[in-house]
């Protein structure tokens, strides 16, 4: 039963604010003092003449103002206590002696529920500090990884619901955004007003080793060294003498790659606390990257997690490298090269086999501009720092290329893009059956004694080649036209992941079924790269021929820049957009949302893959969804481990969208696992609060309560008329007696 | 065993005007000849056809490169004439000013990226190759006309050349209309096609002033010219500069 309590009073003004109250005692007074003055000058009765008039002024400023007699029944209300929980992923961290924080974060919570019994406590949870949500709530959302306690202090006085009786700030008192000297918003210090208590859940640094900052510059760019300053730091205890630190690529379908190791200086002054190296490392593939920078373990480390960072690069390519190999020169090749000149943002080197063993070149070898071809030195040196590969008609065994298909395969796994073009000399005909290359390309090759398709036909579009993105280009300016082919390389059935775009009108492939038919244009995703073998020696008819005439010549431009833009993942020829809401931090909520680029009713399907490991039989995680009809489509994951992922998104047949992401644990919010208890404690002081440990909770002071109005009555002192009637009749009989007096 | 080259030059050479070409064999260097005389087909061009053919035959003998020893005559007004990027016009006096549709179809030519060789057979009056430049020059106003320099591609394509050849030995210089350093069309008062034409067994002219050695350079000027335009500036590429420029000083 609430007990609630009358009061009663009285208000000049029953609807009148108090400036217009004020507005009218001001007149009331001025036209007082003037009458007074006035009836000064009467010649006679100059007493009653200046009453009346002050008794006139006072009536008519009543008949405004209308005033009321009040009564209030209030209830008495306990104070509002607002709770503040740190909700980030520092409280994930353990405790020292490795207890766990989050219990001991139920425990301070029941502890204050009994301390501040009988005060209305309100337990909100904070990541950021942009936003306050309730505590129990924060498990279901995504992870928040920065702690700023000071923002969320922030955010809360800017409440509309008004301030409450006093705040309780339970966390370790880390800004993990902000420099622990940096004081730039301590509100708390500034400030007065409501107290605010805090509960320091850690005084004293575990003792952990960690990767405490990565710092990279904001744009890498592909085959370009950069710097990579990593700090460490060493507390309670731990050491930073003499830790080896690492840094690998995770790659997919392939085994982690050393970039970079280094020793890290141990800074001077920090007694051992603190260590700094400076790493200069070159990425060649472009796009999402990821690397793994690892410190080495330390004794006794109570995070051992915070050794390890997985980072996620977007390395930019500001020229597409490309290494052209033609085994003869061709109209073919010429059309090729011509495009690619064309483009300013292709870095070219190209061999051509300009003379073979049989020619007669009649002339010394003075006399001729040829030199070897160095293809030892491309194929393996100079291999990674190419960021595609394209074979044009040369025969792999001649000219030597086939001693380096282990290489090459190794290349494209490994992020690196590569074309076959056809040829006489292409496929079969040159060496390229059953090789090592052969398991990364899109179409099977075997050694066969009819290594070509001399009939003329015109290849024809598979209904995947009608809608596949890398062709939209062709499409636009000739429809489903091509140009006649005098023939193609036989090559076997399109490899079991591989897209088909064009195919063999009638033939079907070797060793295929009779109602299949032979690709002629076919796409590969495959480890960390891409692949694409084109059977046919006539794409420079889309330059000249009918259908280059038709297309003003630019069909031949369209074509290409498609195919080379799907193989260096140009998102213009991929078929949807896939992007992460909020970064992934293992064990948490996790979600990919994929967005079609054209209206879609094909259904999607997801397969999850670790990045680092040789290449996956089954995919670790696979999702499949109906179609979406043009619509995002969410795929959610319950909680990963910490490494790199790729993330293969598939649309009804269509070559996969790749979307590579780094997870790990804790993130930035547990780089640092040092508490600032000094922090809590500044604040607190300065806003009239406590600060204390988790067992002297007890100890906090309940605020005082406060009441509220349950009901308010207001009645007139008299009705309205009433007062005009008077000060009508006051005014009247001032107006006679200033007759009187002699003032009129 | 015949190797895999002469066998589609066999089909190259069994192949005839109009019919696709096979496979390998359809995008191999054909030096068509073009004509501004509609209707009368191969009449009077018999000898040009024969060098032509004799280019295309030393270029497969002596290169990688695949030729079609099967010479098409082209003329502006026929539809095959935008089917291939490559035509070769020769002629002994001005060939008078071009029908709007030759216009038309020039300028079609050279926006595609076609490439022409203009070969004055009387060099020595030079009427032919002034009154095509003049010609040209109003079809594609845009390109420049200038001599190439004795260090351009063309003279390392894939002979080391010091200068042109061909039946006269002509002035050491050959102009070009170019557009964007591309040579779109090369002006020669050499008569090239001369040094390379064949009568039966013997050669049909003889060569001046150096005889058989200015004849064999000629072949390769030839070569160099076919190569040049199967490779456009490949041979300018960086990673083939520093090579050639130390086989230039140790043959200097």
């Amino acid at each position: 039963m609430v007990e609630l309590v009358l009061s009663s009073g009285f208000r000049l003004s029953g609807d009148l604010g108090t400036l217009g109250s004020a507005g009218v005692v001001f007149l009331f007074a001025l036209t007082a003092a003037l009458v007074v003055r006035e009836s000064r000058r009467a010649a006679r009765a100059s007493f009653l003449i200046g009453f009346s008039g002050v008794l006139g002024a006072l009536l008519l400023g009543l008949a405004v103002l209308r005033p009321v007699s009040l009564s209030e029944l209030r209830e008495p209300t306990a104070a509002r206590v607002v709770v503040l929980v740190d909700g980030s992923e520092r409280q994930h961290l353990p405790l020292a002696g490795g207890g766990d924080r989050r219990q001991l974060v139920s425990s301070v919570l029941s502890s204050l529920e009994k301390t501040l019994h009988g005060s209305r406590l309100q337990i909100l949870g904070f990541g950021d500090g942009r936003e306050l949500v309730p505590f129990e709530s924060m498990r279901t959302r995504p992870p928040s990884i920065a702690s700023d306690f000071e923002k969320a202090l922030a955010t809360l006085e800017a409440d509309p619901a008004g301030p409450p009786g006093a705040v309780v700030v339970v966390g370790d008192g880390r800004l993990t955004e902000r420099d622990s000297n940096d004081t730039s918003s301590q509100l708390g210090r500034t400030r007065s007003g409501v107290p605010v208590h805090s509960v320091r859940l850690l005084d004293v640094p575990l003792q952990d080793r960690s990767l405490t900052r990565v710092a990279m510059p904001d744009s890498v760019v592909a085959h370009e060294p950069f710097r990579l300053d990593v700090e460490l730091g060493c507390f309670g205890g731990a050491s930073c003498q003499g830790v080896p630190l690492t840094v690998h690529e995770l790659l997919q379908g392939g085994q982690k790659e050393l970039r970079a190791e280094a020793i890290p200086d141990v800074s001077p002054g920090s007694q051992g606390q603190k260590a700094t190296a400076s790493l200069r490392l070159t990425l060649d593939r472009a796009g999402a990257r990821v690397l793994e920078i690892q410190a080495g373990a330390s004794q006794g480390d109570e995070v051992p997690e915070n050794n390890r960072r997985i980072i996620e690069v977007n390395v930019r390519r500001d020229r597409l490298r490309l290494l052209h190999v033609a085994g003869r020169p061709t109209y073919d090749v010429r059309a090729l090269r011509m495009f690619l000149k064309a483009d300013r943002s292709v870095d070219l080197v190209a061999f051509f086999i300009l003379r073979t063993a049989t020619d007669h070149v009649m002339a010394a070898s003075s006399e001729l501009a040829l030199i070897p071809f160095p293809v030892d030195e491309l194929f393996s040196e100079h291999l990674p720092s190419f960021d595609a590969v394209v074979l044009q008609d040369i025969d792999a065994l001649e000219y030597g290329v086939a001693a380096h298909f282990r290489s090459l395969r190794d290349y494209v796994k490994k992020g690196g893009g590569i074309v076959l073009v056809g040829g006489p000399s292409m496929f079969a005909a040159g060496g390229y059956a059953e090789s090592p290359l052969a398991e990364v390309l899109p179409v099977q090759i075997r050694a066969t004694k009819k290594v070509a398709e001399l009939t003329p036909f015109t290849p024809a579009y598979t209904r995947l080649g009608q809608q596949a993105p890398p062709l939209s280009g062709l499409r636009s300016l000739l429809g489903e036209r091509l140009p006649e082919a005098g023939g193609a390389n036989l090559v076997g059935p399109a490899e079991r992941g591989a897209y088909v775009l064009w195919e063999h009108p009638t033939l079907p492939p070797l060793g295929g079924q009779p109602e299949e038919r032979m690709p002629l244009l076919a796409l590969r995703e495959v480890g960390d790269g891409r692949s694409i073998a084109l059977t046919l020696d006539s794409t420079h008819k889309l330059r000249f021929g009918p259908e280059g005439l038709e297309s003003a010549g630019r069909a031949h431009t369209a074509f290409w820049e498609g195919m080379l833009g799907w193989l260096m993942r140009d998102a213009r020829y991929e078929l949807a957009q896939a992007r992460a809401p909020w970064p992934c931090i293992a064990g948490r909520p996790f979600r990919i949302e994929v967005e079609p680029l054209v209206g879609n009713s094909e259904p999607f399907s997801l397969n999850l893959e670790a990045l680092g490991r040789e290449e996956q039989q089954q995919p670790l995680k696979s999702f499949e969804s109906d179609g979406a009809g043009g619509r995002s489509v969410a795929f959610d994951f319950p909680g990963l481990e910490p490494g790199g992922y790729a993330a293969l998104v598939r649309i009804g047949k269509a070559p996969p969208l790749r979307f590579v992401f780094a997870c790990e644990a804790g993130g930035d919010a547990w780089a640092d696992s040092r508490p600032d208890p000094e922090r809590l404690r500044g604040v607190s002081q300065a806003r009239s609060g406590l600060s204390v440990s988790p067992s002297e909770v007890a100890s906090i002071p309940l605020p005082e309560g406060t009441s509220i109005i349950a009901k308010s009555v207001s009645i007139p002192l008299l009705p309205d008329a009433i007062w005009s009637t008077l000060a009508a009749l006051a005014l009247g009989v001032h107006w006679l007696l200033r007759r009187y007096g002699g003032l009129l | 065993m015949i190797s895999r080259r002469s066998w589609f030059a066999l089909l190259a050479s069994l192949g005839l005007p109009g019919v696709a070409a096979a496979f390998g064999e359809e995008g191999a260097f054909h030096p068509r000849l073009f004509t501004t005389a509609p209707g009368k087909g191969t009449v009077g061009l018999e000898g040009l056809i024969g060098a032509a053919s004799r280019w295309a035959f030393e270029l497969m003998e002596r290169t990688s490169a695949p030729a079609r020893i099967s010479i098409d005559v082209v003329g502006p007004e026929t539809a095959r004439f935008l089917l291939e990027p490559f035509v070769f016009w020769a002629g002994e006096s001005d060939p008078g000013e071009l029908g709007p549709l030759a216009q038309r179809r020039l300028a079609e030519f050279f926006r595609l990226g076609g490439q022409m060789v203009v070969d004055d057979r009387v060099p020595e009056r030079g009427a032919f190759l002034e009154g095509a430049a003049r010609e040209l020059g109003r079809i594609s106003p845009e390109l420049s006309r200038a001599p190439l320099g004795a260090d351009h591609v063309l003279y390392k394509s894939f002979y080391l050349l010091d200068r042109p050849y061909g039946r006269v030995l002509g002035p050491p210089e050959v102009e070009a209309l170019s557009a964007g350093g591309t040579v779109r069309v090369l002006f020669l008062r050499h008569d090239l096609l001369g040094a390379l034409s064949r009568t039966g067994e013997t050669w049909t002219h003889p060569v001046e002033p150096g005889g058989s050695l200015q004849r064999e350079m000629a072949i390769r000027f030839a070569v160099n010219i076919a190569m040049h335009f199967l490779c456009t500036d490949y041979k300018n590429d960086q990673v083939h500069a520093p090579f050639l420029m130390r086989r230039r000083t140790r043959s200097q």
